[in-house]
């Protein structure tokens, strides 16, 4: 995933041009995505963990955003898989940084525009925030629906 | 462009008539005339250029017929169609772990095949004025197109 992101630059910047990369990108969304925090995949057939899947048609980037939560509903652990550009990335990174730690309710009331701020988005990639936005939502509606159904098994 | 409003395109009678009108409004042609006619030329031209190179390519020609009639691939739409992003999300793992040149190759033509499927698809929708539907092959044609970028993107890097 992070291959690709320097791969797509690649050709435009030449290989160590950090200059220019801020010109595109700012330094928050390149750090992101140069480290990006909870890369990876939660077990999604566990009860305790929700899972959001999302896509963004205009782009055709596509997000995983996994939230593992305890007894307390408390976001014990995240993590994301996301193939799109660099600021989808940095979005869904954050994303999972900022939930973890946070009881669900708490969660669900991350806005997109607090992602953008964080990361200097440009107008053009706010859509990008929106898109992790939703991948939490739809985490979080997962593991909710998941717990229902346990529920009423039990 | 005189060209018809279908989504199939006869792409050797499309570059004729691009190769045509700018034989006729290239601004080479109007190195000798006024200001005027140098500045109608030079729009011209480009707009002409810009409309060839929407016209080649499916995805963009399809995008442009779409919104001809009013539907539009919005930015901040998002979709949450399990199945179809789970094939995507596996396809982009596939990629990732691919380094070497058979799978790239095998999946490259897996891909060809996809787009090939996708864009008779597509036709048969913008024939049959099923814009919705059309929308919706456009999207996954979108994916699709940035899984062959990709791969091409790989295999450029490795050899």
């Amino acid at each position: 995933m992070l291959r690709n992101v320097q791969s797509k630059l690649r050709p435009i910047l030449g290989p160590n041009s950090p200059a220019l990369s801020q010109a595109f990108y700012h330094k928050k969304v390149i750090d992101h995505y140069e480290n990006p925090r909870n890369v990876g995949s939660l077990d999604k057939k566990k009860t305790s963990v929700g899972t959001g899947l999302v896509g963004a048609p205009a782009c055709g980037d596509v997000m995983k955003l996994q939230i593992e939560v305890d007894a307390n509903g408390k976001i014990v652990d995240a993590k994301f898989k996301t193939f799109g550009c660099g600021s989808a990335i940095a979005s869904s990174s954050l994303a999972t940084e900022w939930v973890k730690g946070k009881n669900i309710n708490e969660a669900g009331e991350i806005k997109n525009s607090d992602i953008a701020k964080e990361l200097s988005l440009p107008p053009v990639k706010l859509h990008c925030s929106m898109l992790a936005e939703d991948a939490i939502k739809a985490a979080l509606k997962d593991y909710k629906t998941k717990n229902e159904k346990e529920a009423v098994r039990n | 462009m005189d060209i018809e409003e279908t989504f199939q395109v006869d792409n050797e009678d499309l570059s004729t008539k691009f190769k045509d009108l700018q034989r006729r409004l290239h601004p080479d042609k109007f190195a000798n005339k006024s200001p005027v006619e140098k500045e109608y030329s030079e729009q011209q031209s480009s707009l002409i250029n810009k409309a060839y190179t929407t016209l080649q390519k499916p995805l963009d020609r399809g995008v442009y017929l779409l919104e001809q009639n009013k539907v539009y691939l919005e930015e901040d739409e998002t979709i949450a169609e399990p199945e179809f992003l789970l094939s995507m999300m596996e396809i982009n793992e596939e990629i990732e772990s691919s380094n070497d040149e058979v799978s790239l190759m095998e999946l490259d033509k897996e891909n060809k095949l996809r787009i090939e499927s996708i864009i008779s698809s597509l036709k048969d929708a913008f024939e049959k004025r099923e814009l919705k539907n059309a929308k919706k092959l456009l999207i996954e044609l979108r994916y699709i197109m940035n899984i062959d970028n990709k791969i091409s993107d790989k295999i450029r890097h490795l050899f």
